[in-house]
C-alpha cells in the first residue's frame, strides 16, 4: 500500500523533508533500494546522531549472553502459550509456530556469515547435515548429536540432542505428561526447511536415557512431493 | 570502589555465565513482541502493559540468581543499587554495562542509558507511525528490574523515557525509588 | 560433619522443600547408586516437616528480637567483599546437639535454606562457615533449576526432578 509513494519519493527526494517516508535499505517487492547520492549525503547529516541498524556490520561474530537471560525469555514465551492452549498440543503447536516465524531468519544470517562459502542446499542429507550442523553450531554452540534416517519410513528423519539448551533448567510435571517444550526449535527447524523448499513436519519427542533425562529426539516427516522430488532428481 | 565493581561484573560474567548465541536470544525475544502485537491488534499500549508484565514475572525470579551467583550484598544506597545493576547485573545477565546518569539531586531517581540492547539488535518497529510513538519495544525490562527490585525490598518506578528505536537519541530507563519497604525486609537482618 | 538433610523454608514460613541424605559410607568406594536410598533420620509424616519448618520460622524471628542490639552480628560487608552474607545477623543460625547440628541460612528475598548435619568437633565458627558455604551452593542450584523452571509455581512446593537431581549431585556426588 505504501509502495506506491516509496517509489516517488526514491525518485525525487529532494520533495521528502519527513526522513521517516523514505528508506534505503531493501523492499521484497522492489528489491535493494540504493538511495541517490546527494539525500544520502543529507541523511547523514541529519541522522548523524542517532544509531541506524543499516550502519551495523551483520557479519561481524554474533555477541553473547547469559544462556540465564535466554532460559527467562523462553519461560514467559512458554507461560505465555500455556495460558492461550487448551491442551499440551495447542501448546506444543504455539510454540512451534513462534519457532518457526524465526527459522528462515536464522537461515539467513548463517548463510549470510559463510560468505563465499554458503551455497543453496538442495539434497535433501545434506539440508539436514547443514541443521544438524551449521545450525546447531550456530544457536546452541555445538553440533547435534545424530542424525539418523528411519528404517520404517523414506520420508522420516530424525535429529538428537542429548542435552538440548533451551530445556536445561525445565522440569516438565507429571500431569503434562508428554510435552516437549524443544517443540520451539522443531519449528525453528521447520521454518528453514520449508524456506529451503524442503516441506516438512518437525516435532520434539523426549527420548530418554540414562544420564540424559531430556535427550530429545526431532522427527522430520518431510511431505511426500519432497520425497518424490528427491527421487526423480537424485536417484533415478 | 566503582572499579571493583566493574571487576566483579566482569569476572562474573568471565566465570559464572553459560553463553548463548545472543542473536537466538534477539529472536527469540522478537517472536513474543511479534506474537503479542498480533494478539492484541496493535495496541500498542497493551503491548507493552503485558511486556511489563512478563518483565515482573522474571524480576521476582531472576534476583535469586543474581544474589546467590553475584556474591552481592544489601545496598547501602540507591546510588549503589545504581551501580550493582549497571556493572554487575547488567553485565552478568546481558553482557552490557549501561550508563548510569541523570541522578536527581534527592538521589532518588536516576537513568539507565543504553548504548547496547541485545533485546532489539537490528530490529524494526512496524512502520504503521502508531507503533514509532507508542510501543516500547524492550519494556520487559521495565518489569524485570521493578520485579527484581521489589524482592530486595525497594518500591521502585521504572519506565522508559526514550528508545533509539523510536528516533530517540538514547534508549533510556528512568528508575525512580518510591519507597524502602521496611516491613518486608526479612526478620533477623537487623 | 556430613549433611543430613535440607530444608527450604518460603518468606512466609511455608516449607517447601525437604529432603534427606544418605550419609557417606566411608569406603569411598562404593560406586553402585542402589546405597543412596537409605536415609540417615527418621522420616517423619509430611505434616511433621510442615510444623517443624513453621515453628523453627517462628523461633528465628523471635530470636532475631531477643538478641540484644550489642550482639548483633554487624556482618554486612562492602560491596567489593567477596563473601556473600547470609543476612541473618540476630536470627537463629545454629542449634548444636550431640546428636546433630542445624544450620540457617537467609538471603535477602527471606528465602531459609536450613541443612541438618551431623555432630561436629570443629569449632562452630568455622562449622557455621563451612554450613553456609554449603547452603549458598544449594542456594545457587535453586536459583537455576527451580527459578528457570516456567512450571514452578512461586513459594510452592518443589516438586522438579531436575533440581533433584542436581542437589545430590552437590550433596552425595552423584
Amino acid at each position: 500500500m505504501s509502495q506506491p509513494s516509496d517509489i516517488i519519493q526514491v525518485s525525487n527526494p529532494t520533495q521528502t523533508s519527513t526522513k521517516s517516508a523514505l528508506k534505503g535499505g531493501y523492499n521484497p517487492s522492489l528489491g535493494p533500494i540504493q538511495l541517490p547520492t546527494s539525500y544520502q549525503a543529507q541523511l547523514a547529516s541529519t541522522a548523524s546522531s542517532k544509531r541506524n541498524i543499516y550502519d551495523h556490520s551483520l557479519s561481524r561474530r554474533a555477541p553473547e549472553v547469559n544462556l540465564s537471560s535466554l532460559s527467562y525469555i523462553f519461560n514467559v514465551m512458554i507461560q505465555y502459550s500455556q495460558k492461550n492452549s487448551k491442551g499440551i498440543q495447542e501448546l506444543e503447536g504455539k510454540l512451534n509456530t513462534l519457532g518457526y516465524s524465526i527459522g528462515p531468519k536464522v537461515l539467513e544470517l548463517i548463510t549470510l556469515r559463510e560468505g563465499k562459502n554458503a551455497k543453496r542446499e538442495i539434497k535433501l542429507v545434506e539440508i539436514l547435515q547443514f541443521i544438524h550442523t551449521q545450525v546447531w553450531r550456530t544457536l546452541f554452540g555445538r553440533v547435534a548429536d545424530e542424525l539418523e534416517k528411519s528404517s520404517e519410513a523414506d520420508d522420516e528423519y530424525m535429529i538428537t540432542d542429548k542435552q538440548p539448551l533451551m530445556s536445561e533448567f525445565i522440569s516438565v510435571p507429571k500431569d503434562m505428561g508428554q510435552l516437549n517444550v524443544n517443540a520451539f526449535v522443531a519449528g525453528i527447524i521447520e521454518g528453514i526447511l520449508d524456506v529451503c523448499y524442503f516441506q516438512a513436519s518437525v516435532s520434539a519427542h523426549t527420548v530418554e536415557t540414562p544420564g540424559c533425562p531430556n535427550r530429545t529426539v526431532f522427527f522430520i516427516k518431510f511431505d511426500r512431493d519432497v520425497i518424490e522430488r528427491e527421487n526423480l532428481r537424485f536417484h533415478k | 570502589m566503582s572499579k571493583s565493581l566493574k571487576t566483579t561484573g566482569e569476572d562474573l560474567w568471565k566465570n559464572k555465565a553459560d553463553k548463548v548465541n545472543s542473536e537466538l536470544f534477539t529472536l527469540t525475544y522478537g517472536s513474543i513482541v511479534a506474537q503479542l502485537v498480533r494478539d492484541y491488534k496493535q495496541d500498542y499500549t497493551q503491548v507493552n502493559l503485558q511486556l511489563e508484565k512478563m518483565g515482573y514475572d522474571i524480576g521476582i525470579r531472576i534476583i535469586e540468581e543474581f544474589l546467590a551467583k553475584s556474591q552481592v550484598g544489601r545496598c547501602q544506597s540507591f546510588k549503589e543499587t545504581s551501580e550493582i545493576l549497571s556493572k554487575i547485573a547488567f553485565k552478568y545477565f546481558l553482557n552490557i554495562t549501561p550508563r548510569v546518569e541523570n541522578f536527581s539531586t534527592d538521589g532518588k531517581q536516576f537513568s539507565l542509558i543504553l548504548d547496547e540492547n541485545p533485546l532489539a539488535e537490528f530490529v524494526e518497529l512496524p512502520d504503521d507511525e502508531k507503533a514509532n510513538k507508542q510501543l516500547w519495544y524492550s519494556n520487559v525490562l521495565v518489569g524485570v528490574l521493578r520485579g527484581a527490585l521489589e524482592m530486595v525490598q525497594l518500591d521502585v518506578e521504572v519506565a522508559f523515557v526514550g528508545d533509539v528505536l523510536r528516533g530517540d537519541d538514547a534508549t533510556e530507563i528512568r528508575l525512580k525509588l518510591i519507597k524502602i519497604l521496611k516491613d518486608e525486609i526479612p526478620a533477623g537482618e537487623d | 560433619m556430613a549433611i543430613q538433610s535440607l530444608y527450604i523454608i518460603n518468606k512466609s514460613g511455608g516449607l517447601i522443600y525437604q529432603t534427606d541424605f544418605p550419609l557417606p559410607t566411608n569406603s569411598s568406594t562404593s560406586t553402585s547408586t542402589t546405597t543412596t536410598t537409605t536415609p540417615s533420620l527418621t522420616r517423619l509424616t509430611a505434616n511433621d516437616y510442615l510444623v517443624l519448618a513453621g515453628t523453627l520460622h517462628g523461633v528465628f524471628a523471635i530470636a532475631s528480637r531477643l538478641t540484644p542490639t550489642a550482639v548483633k552480628l554487624t556482618k554486612t560487608p562492602p560491596p567489593s567483599s567477596n563473601i556473600l552474607p547470609s543476612y541473618n545477623n540476630s536470627g537463629l543460625r545454629c542449634i548444636e546437639t550431640e546428636q546433630f547440628n542445624l544450620y540457617i541460612y537467609q538471603t535477602i528475598t527471606g528465602l531459609k535454606f536450613m541443612i541438618i548435619t551431623t555432630p561436629t568437633v570443629a569449632d562452630l565458627n568455622y562449622a557455621t562457615d563451612v554450613a553456609e558455604t554449603a547452603m549458598k551452593s544449594c542456594y545457587e542450584v535453586y536459583s537455576d533449576y527451580v527459578m528457570k523452571d516456567p512450571f514452578y509455581e512461586l513459594g510452592m512446593p518443589i516438586r522438579g526432578k531436575a533440581f533433584e537431581r542436581r542437589l545430590w549431585e552437590l550433596i552425595v556426588g552423584k
